[in-house]
């Protein structure tokens, strides 16, 4: 099971939404009427806000993988970056001489290298205090020891962390959207918006906790191929079969391309032509070998694939409900706007 | 010398061949052998048979006629570099050594050439029954190409001609036998040497007792350049051959007496001594002694990704593909460097038990098969340990693709073949909206703005450099220049990362234990995974 997916700082946005939420409702039982203007301005703005952030881990992710980031941007040439590469190698060295003192030193003269070098917003550096003690290696280096970690800067955060910010950020928006219209089933618009935004977090939830046993399951199943292996060797055989079927003529290619048989009907082919027609014997051996391959792998795949929509399928309803609800969380406002 | 199952006409030939004072002395096994495969090459006036810089193994005598054979030097001069008439001969540098031809040899007028390709000719040098074969050729070689070879040298790439000529005749040919140590690590360095033909592997011993390559040399590369730029250089580590190898040596001693102690010359090329091991202990190639220290703070201290695995936890990875996407995003030629298919085992992840997949990145492997199969010198590891390319020297030959026992290496396809079509983006795909995303002209590829009328060229291969690397090799270039490395910082789910190693198999507190009780070798064998610049 994949517990990185629950552990973030950010569980505490819920809980504290949620905590408010009892808070008020305990203090001011009448407060679920939603009687108070203010209170729904409030909770409105804020399940806004949570949504919209939850929305960023979408943007951040579709801004990566077609490559419009700003982060793109900022490449620097590999010449610079092995330039900054060797002078903190030789501050390395330095260090290990004894000739740097303080951790606050190394850390200011790393900093100006990778500054210097045009690197900064590429790579960022650690200075870490390495314990010596007797019978370490470096027994006897002068000096004290430091550590620097370069590492590339990651500036908006890993995926990973972003995910977390939509998961929690959305159960927020969840007591938020409760707390701010949980009384507005009544209306198309209440519906529809109450409606899609439980649905979408319910989904949410559903799928987070599939996406952290699921993964499992399709380890365990896939035993002899992985799942991209098993698709691209599928794809591999059926192209190659096709090809092969061209070659074939008359009533051999429809045993092929006709209704799937097992290959029964092309067996029987083949035992019927005569021993002469050694070239189309061996054509047809050939289709029939290759189709026997690509049956054993598709049924691979099939059992692999069924076992990832498991725990990918819920997407089917999170996305397009997702989508709905952006559509009526507009039109919301739009009407707001409006009356 | 008409041998039995000789035609007339062949008895004639043979006898006339064996006339020629070169190979006069062969003995029978070698006449038969030169016989089966010798070919005549036959030319006009002013026929060019070789090209300067042309790479071909194949040695030429003249039978009849004469050439000429030009060298255009680094300044831009082509002058006459020697005349060859009846009765001499050409390419066996080349042969030896598989050394791009050094000039470029033109007919003067009609000529015919006895032809051998260059693994006969090696035979034929290198039989220990044929030593006088050997001789003449060496005269030769030693009087009218060691200067042009040696120049190929980076070290007496700038020496003047009259210094060349007064060292090629301190150097030295040496030959030896497989598995011979020519050099120990630690000891004085004290002469610089070229490989004419075979390989020599420089190796360091670790801690642990396991041998790492450093280097292989091969194909006119040249060693022990230090021994000019210091005066206590040691070797970095043992150099021994894996084949029998034949040699070029000049000692630091003879080099020193020819341009004269305290000369300007012995300064000028120990300057260029000095650059050239700064050159290649910065960025480039050469090997350089590390103490346990460094190697620590390298390989420990995160400072080496390449020494760092890239890792799948299987447990955790839903196949969203998100971090091959992001791979084809961040190479403008739309070719991921990632392949997610890679060994499978179990390992410990935080302390958890878990499988993982290790994705062929490259392992900068102790012994890199790649660097012994590259006869080009363009795989060499770099001052960090790192394994990387030098496209410059790469001639797409594929050798390293074949010889990675890991399948890390992929071929780009090379100019000319079927077209990369770059995918369109999703963003780019929708209708009217789409043709907001679309990069201007201006930013396509070449190709992509070339008229329609115009065959499509395929999309060019960028290396890290930015070097067009179509029909040569790639790897994971660790997204280099960008502040991420993109399948690791895109995983929405941590199930790809960096790893030490070492810290799949144990605790991190066992971790901590072993490195503190002083075994780094298994940090250091660690260095095996990860990726590198291309």
């Amino acid at each position: 099971m994949n517990r990185s997916l629950f552990r973030s700082p950010f569980v505490l946005v819920p809980v504290v939404a949620i905590a408010a939420w009892l808070g008020l409702l305990f203090l001011w039982p009448d407060l679920a009427a939603g009687s108070s203007r203010g209170l729904r301005l409030g909770t409105g703005i804020a399940a806004l806000v949570s949504m919209l952030l939850a929305l960023a881990y979408v943007l951040r992710k579709y801004m990566h993988k077609y490559g419009y980031s700003p982060e793109f941007k900022l490449k620097v040439a590999i010449d610079r970056m092995e330039r900054a590469e060797t002078r903190v190698h030789e501050l390395r060295r330095e260090i290990l001489r004894g000739q740097h003192g303080t951790k606050r030193a190394v850390e200011a003269q790393v900093a100006r290298i990778l500054r210097e070098e045009g690197v900064h917003r590429v790579l960022v550096a650690q200075v870490l205090e390495a314990p010596v003690k007797p019978g370490e290696p470096g027994k006897g280096t002068p000096g004290p020891r430091f550590t620097i970690k370069v590492t590339k800067a990651f500036l908006l955060g890993r995926a990973a962390k972003w995910l977390h910010l939509h998961l929690y950020l959305s159960l927020a928006f969840a007591a938020a959207v409760l707390a701010h219209g949980g009384d507005g089933w009544d209306s198309p618009l209440g519906l529809v918006l109450l409606g899609s935004s439980l649905i979408v977090v319910a989904t949410g939830v559903v799928g987070i906790v599939l996406w952290a046993l699921g993964p499992a399951w399709l380890t365990a199943r896939e035993r002899d191929l992985s799942i991209e292996e098993a698709f691209v060797l599928r794809e591999s055989f059926q192209r190659k079969l096709a090809e092969l079927t061209q070659k074939l003529d008359g009533d051999l290619k429809a045993a092929f391309t006709g209704p799937d048989d097992g290959g029964a009907r092309a067996r029987a082919l083949l035992a019927a032509l005569p021993k002469t027609d050694a070239a189309r014997r061996v054509l047809l051996q050939d289709a029939l070998v290759l189709q026997g391959q690509w049956a054993r792998v598709d049924s691979e795949f099939r059992v692999l694939w069924r076992t990832r929509l498991s725990f990918m399928g819920w997407r089917a309803v999170h996305l397009p409900a997702a989508l709905v609800l952006a559509v009526a969380v507009a039109a919301h406002l739009l009407s707001i706007a409006i009356y | 010398m008409a041998e039995e199952g000789m035609s007339e006409l062949e008895a004639k030939e043979s006898e006339l061949i064996f006339k020629l004072e070169l190979f006069a002395s062969l003995p029978p096994r070698l006449r038969k052998l030169l016989l089966k495969f010798r070919r005549y090459t036959s030319g006009r006036a002013d026929q060019v048979f070789v090209h300067q810089g042309e790479y071909t193994e194949d040695f030429h005598y003249v039978l009849s006629g004469s050439i000429s054979a030009y060298r255009t030097e680094l300044d831009g001069k082509t002058e006459l570099f020697e005349f060859l008439g009846g009765h001499s001969w050409f390419g066996e540098a080349s042969a030896i050594s598989n050394q791009p031809s050094l000039a470029t040899y033109k007919a003067d007028v009609p000529c015919t050439l006895l032809s051998l390709d260059g693994g006969t000719f090696k035979i034929l040098y290198k039989d220990p029954t044929n030593q006088e074969f050997r001789k003449r050729i060496d005269e030769r070689y030693r009087r009218q190409s060691l200067a042009a070879h040696m120049r190929t040298m980076p070290i007496f790439k700038g020496l003047p001609k009259d210094q060349l000529a007064a060292l090629k005749s301190e150097a030295r040919f040496e030959t030896h036998p497989k598995g011979k140590l020519l050099a120990r690590e630690g000891e004085a360095q004290d002469a610089i040497y070229m490989v004419r033909s075979g390989a020599i592997s420089c190796t360091r011993k670790l801690p642990s007792g396991v041998e790492q390559v450093l280097e292989y040399h091969m194909n006119n590369s040249s060693f022990g350049e230090r021994s000019l730029a210091e005066e206590d250089a040691r070797w970095p580590g043992s150099y021994t051959t894996l084949a029998p190898t034949d040699l070029l040596v000049i000692s630091r001693a003879a080099i020193r007496s020819t341009l004269g102690e305290g000369t300007g010359k012995l300064a000028a090329l120990e300057r260029a001594a000095l650059a050239l091991v700064q050159e290649t202990s910065g960025t480039g190639a050469g090997p350089e002694a590390r103490s346990e220290d460094e190697l620590e703070v390298l390989v420990k201290g995160g400072r080496v990704k390449g020494g760092e695995a890239l890792v799948i936890d299987l447990q955790r990875c839903v196949r969203c593909n998100m971090c091959v996407e992001t791979c084809v995003a961040v190479h403008e030629d739309r070719v991921p460097r990632l392949s997610k298919k890679g060994q499978r085992t179990p390992a410990v992840i935080e302390l958890v038990p878990t499988e993982i997949s290790l994705a062929t990145s490259c392992y900068n492997c102790d012994i890199p098969e790649c660097m012994m199969a590259c006869n080009y010198g363009a795989i060499r590891r770099d001052s960090e340990g790192l394994i990387r390319f030098v496209y410059d020297n790469c001639v797409g030959c594929s050798a390293c693709v074949s010889a990675c026992p890991y399948g890390v290496i992929r071929y780009t396809p090379p100019p000319g073949s079927a077209p990369i079509v770059p995918k369109e983006s999703f963003l780019e795909s929708i209708p009217w909206l789409g043709n907001l995303f679309k990069k201007p002209a201006g930013e396509q590829p070449a190709d992509a703005a070339a008229p329609a009328a115009e065959a499509p060229k395929p999309s060019p291969v960028l290396s890290a450099r930015g070097e067009k690397v179509q029909g040569k090799s790639i790897k994971c270039d660790l997204c280099a220049g960008l502040p991420f490395e993109g399948c690791v910082y895109n995983c929405p789910t941590s199930a790809i990362s960096r790893k030490d190693p070492t810290s799949l198999q144990f605790g991190k507190d066992e971790i901590r234990t072993r490195v503190v009780e002083g075994s780094i070798s298994d940090a250091v064998h660690g260095r095996r995974a990860g990726g590198t610049h291309g």
